[in-house]
């Protein structure tokens, strides 16, 4: 039954240009390195600090997109003080990686936190976004995914976005034309949490 | 002065009329994002979604006072800064002074009515403060020097050529691409590094959240979430109609915005923002003057609050701008935005937006392009009565500026038709000689336009002096409303439809001819009309308590019965009266009334076969009431028959709009398109309402019939098979 949301997710993402993927928590950084393949710098979110260090393992340039986050043995972690260096990472950087709040199966959209680890640039700036997302959150509706993301009392800062597909355009002869100031290109994993 | 606000007018729709880029750019972008709406609604409730919006929306601007001093409250918590801005003034003012403040050189814009509303970039530019827009479309817009033309495709006028074209002369790139791909990457290059660099992001918002703080904003680009998320200080300008009250509101909303303006389940990215942001890129800060980021919430007034308490323009606030009206609209997907004037909102929409926002002179140049035709009722997704405000808004101007001649000519069918149905052989001449059509012309009449032939015999007298017929022991009973147009113009419709309506076993009354209140109503001058809604509902009311139902051959008659008079009665006693309810649901076309009737059993009609074929056009308010295809079901119901319907948007004519002569060219340009499918079909033509029948009588030089002619015709055995009809044009 669960499997029923996933494969409507996964069509109705198709359906707006982007891709979908399940494997099982193992099987994530393989998956992930498969994606981001040809890839020069990949930025990750810090939460994701754990799949950094395996794709670096892998050989793949990955570095965790935040300047707070202390340097750990293996993910190379953003310098601190330069704007220009950081700026020009970010810019330069191939992929973003970040976690999923939620995922919505009636338009194949997932919610990102961009109130936490730089996830908002990481998932806009650089031209391919992969995001990991927990089969068992995905949705059926806006209605219920909204009543899940609503900002509870008193909490100061909340900001997410729902991604629908790649960043897209019709502005020209309403031609579609995928990857304007957003990512071209969208990979949500779906990691099953199997028993 | 009037004279010479026509005389604009109608020089800037032959200018866009005469621009074959701009009409093939239109009519491919309206039919995609038409087609495409469709499609998205497939699957929902729309009716259910739609009714919930208005909800939404009608209660939001009820308690607009006390959600600005809740949001307020919000905003303030989370660290943002809040502004409410009396004026456009105001808050270019306030947005200024922030950038002087902060020592600001460049601005990153994303699309956003509201800022073009206040004419943000200009102040901004005074300051020597460069202002770039990131939204593709306006971005290529301001590139040309130009003005968006649409709420959602800006650049919906250009074709790719032009783009490339405006590239290479402004950006520093001898030879652009030429694909729509390749533009799109180089804009991306050009403006990533402006993303980077800029000190501030000014962006609209879609809807703004009371309960929690919430900024909404919905985009494919993601030139919204940059404008949002990189540069230190991010500026949100709002109108103060997109305040709701509760995050859960938003669902509805949500469901509904891009469908209607994309035709996108959702679209490739929702914002929401509450608080300020945190992106660690600019730890470090940009200038000396920005270690913190900051957010600012300017609210504006700029006559919202005015028109909130205002019972007639309130729904206006309603409208969430997603641009669905345009793209039904047949005046707007003839010539553009443009010709709506500079302001941001175009169409008839914009006419009442200008109305509030930026003056009543500036909005009476453009309420005449709105024919009230009702077709963009349909779409709005959160049920804003368009062409009703149109009417209200050329009441207002009648009042302030004073009605013309020409107005109250053609207010009065009724008279017209009194005064000149008794010497008809003489007025139908008399009225197309020359003298006449100087007059006209003078009046602002296009002389080349026929005005529909008066006969000698009304509907009236025939009927006083029939034999009467029996029906029978009959169980439905019918008054027929006998209006000016079908009494004096085309008594024969009136005729077809007793035969129709006896064959079937209907009892029929017909009281006193009576206007519906349609003509005057569409001339803004709404106090007689008022009086015949009233009249009306007394004459036609009792009798629907006794069980009669009422039944119209014109489409816009019954549109007055069925959603006019609520609104005219509106501030008056008669508002609660329950014959109002009575009425608006015993009130029928009479092509719905007998496709109904056989259905469900309760009329039975013998047909014979007529060996014709039919091509059908349905009348705008058939459409916008949901009948759209009665006529057709009604001709299927004779043996052997064959149907074809065409899809075309309007005929052009609407009541007077086609013989206005500023406008004359525009309602033959819209006539245009269903003249071209009704060539493609040999059938007979069939249309119910007069003005699409004098329109393509005029236009295509073919007869037209009512679905009444057709049905009586078909009543008899084919061998006697004359017609009863006869044509409004000779
Ligand atoms: S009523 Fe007709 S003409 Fe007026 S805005 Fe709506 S669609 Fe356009
Ligand atoms: S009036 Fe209705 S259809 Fe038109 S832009 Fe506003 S919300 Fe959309």
């Amino acid at each position: 039954m669960a499997h029923e949301l996933t494969d409507a997710f996964s069509d109705a993402l198709r359906a707006c240009g982007g891709s979908a993927m399940v494997v099982s928590a193992h099987g994530l950084a393989d998956a992930v390195a498969e994606v981001v393949d040809q890839e020069r710098v990949v930025l990750v979110t810090p939460d994701l600090l754990g799949l950094a260090e395996s794709l670096r393992q892998k050989g793949i340039d990955a570095r965790v997109g935040s300047s707070q986050h202390s340097l750990s043995a293996t993910a190379v972690s953003l310098p601190s003080a330069n704007l220009d260096e950081v700026s020009s990472i970010f810019c330069r950087a191939e992929c973003g990686i970040t976690g999923a709040l939620l995922g919505i199966s009636a338009s194949g959209t997932v919610a990102i936190d961009t109130q936490h680890g730089n996830a908002g640039l990481l998932s806009c700036l650089p031209p391919h976004h992969v995001a990991i997302l927990r089969e068992g959150a995905i949705q059926k509706t806006l209605e219920g995914a909204l009543e899940t993301l609503a900002p509870q009392p008193g909490v100061r800062d909340c900001r997410f976005v729902l991604v629908t597909g790649p960043s897209r355009t019709s502005d020209i002869e309403m031609m579609s034309v995928l990857g304007v100031h957003g990512p071209l290109k969208l990979d949500v994993i779906i990691v099953r949490e199997d028993a | 002065m009037a004279e010479t606000g026509h005389r604009l007018m109608q020089r800037e729709i032959s200018l866009a009329l005469a621009d074959p880029t701009l009409r093939t750019a239109l009519k491919r972008a309206m039919a995609i994002l038409y087609q495409r709406r469709e499609s998205a609604f497939a699957s929902i409730d729309y009716e259910a979604l739609r009714s919930r919006a208005h909800a939404i929306k009608e209660a939001a601007i009820a308690r607009n006072a006390e959600l600005l001093v809740e949001l307020e409250q919000r905003v303030l918590t989370a660290g943002g800064h809040f502004f409410l801005a009396q004026s456009a003034e105001d808050a270019r003012q306030y947005i200024a002074n922030l950038a002087r403040n902060k020592g600001v050189q460049l601005v990153v814009k994303s699309k956003s009515m509201t800022s073009e509303e206040i004419d943000v970039n200009h102040a901004l530019e005074q300051l020597g403060i460069e202002v770039v827009e990131t939204d593709l479309g306006e971005r290529i817009i301001q590139l040309a020097g130009e003005h968006p033309s649409h709420l959602i495709v800006p650049a919906i006028h250009k074709s790719k050529e032009e783009i490339v074209q405006i590239f290479a002369e402004n950006m520093d790139v001898p030879n652009p691409p030429s694909d729509a791909e390749g533009l799109t990457l180089l804009m991306r290059r050009d403006l990533r590094q402006r993303f980077i660099t800029a000190d501030m992001g000014i962006t609209g918002a879609n809807f703004v959240v009371a309960e929690t703080g919430t900024v909404v904003l919905v985009e494919n680009e993601g030139n919204i979430r940059l404008t949002t998320e990189l540069p230190p200080v991010h500026v949100a300008v709002v109108g103060l109609e997109k305040i709701i009250p509760r995050f859960a509101d938003l669902a509805t909303l949500l469901e509904l915005l891009p469908r209607s303006a994309t035709g996108q389940l959702l679209t490739a990215y929702v914002s929401f923002i509450s608080g300020v942001a945190s992106s660690e890129i600019l730890d470090t800060g940009r200038a000396t003057q920005m270690r913190e980021r900051e957010f600012h919430l300017v609210i504006l007034d700029n006559g919202r609050r005015a028109a909130a308490r205002d019972p007639e323009l309130r729904e206006l606030l309603y409208c969430i701008r997603c641009g669905a009206c345009l793209n039904a609209c047949a005046p707007y997907r003839n010539v553009g935005g443009h010709v709506y004037g500079v302001h941001p909102y175009p169409g008839g929409i914009g006419c009442a937006w200008a109305y509030i926002t930026s003056g009543h002179a500036e909005a009476k140049q453009i309420n005449g392009l709105c024919t009230t035709c009702s077709r963009c009722t349909e779409v709005c997704p959160t049920k804003v009565d368009i062409p009703w405000l149109n009417t209200v808004i050329k009441q207002r101007n009648n009042q302030e500026f004073g009605a013309g001649f020409r107005q109250r000519v053609f207010a009065r069918a009724d008279l017209m038709g009194a005064a000149f149905s008794p010497v008809a052989p003489v007025a139908n001449v008399g009225l197309r000689t020359m003298p006449a059509r100087w007059s006209f012309a003078l009046m602002g009449i296009d002389p080349e336009k026929r005005l529909p032939r008066y006969e000698r015999e009304t509907f009236t007298n025939w009927y006083r002096h029939r034999h009467s017929v029996s029906v029978g022991q009959s169980h439905r009973r019918v008054v027929l409303f006998v209006d000016c147009f079908m009494n004096h113009n085309l008594p024969q419709v009136g005729k077809a439809a007793v035969q129709v309506l006896e064959a079937a076993g209907v009892e029929i009354a017909v009281v006193h001819n009576s206007c519906c209140g349609r003509p005057a109503m569409s001339q803004g001058l709404l106090e007689v009309p008022r009086r015949w809604a009233q009249q009306n509902l007394d004459k036609l009311g009792h009798l629907v308590e006794e069980g009669y139902d009422v039944v119209c051959v014109e489409p816009s008659c019954l549109s007055a019965l069925r959603d006019d008079y609520r609104r005219l009665l509106e501030q008056t006693p008669s508002a609660s009266d329950p014959r109002l309810h009575l009425l608006e649901e015993h009130s029928y076309d009479f092509a719905e009334y007998i496709v109904n009737g056989v259905r469900d059993g309760s009329l039975s009609l013998r047909l014979t076969p007529v060996h014709s074929a039919f091509v059908v056009h349905g009348h705008c308010h058939q459409k916008s009431i949901g009948i759209g295809s009665a006529p057709a079901e009604a001709l299927r119901l004779i043996p052997d028959v064959t149907v074809h319907e065409v899809d075309a948007l309007c005929c052009g004519m609407v009541g007077s709009f086609g013989y206005k002569q500023e406008y004359s060219d525009l309602s033959r340009a819209i006539g245009e398109e269903l003249f071209e499918q009704l060539r493609a079909h040999g059938g007979e033509i069939v249309a119910c309402g007069i003005s699409c029948r004098s329109q393509i009588e005029q236009g295509l030089g073919r007869r037209v019939f009512h679905p009444a002619e057709i049905l009586s015709r078909a009543l008899r055995p084919p061998l006697s098979g004359s017609n009863i009809g006869g044509g409004t044009a000779s």
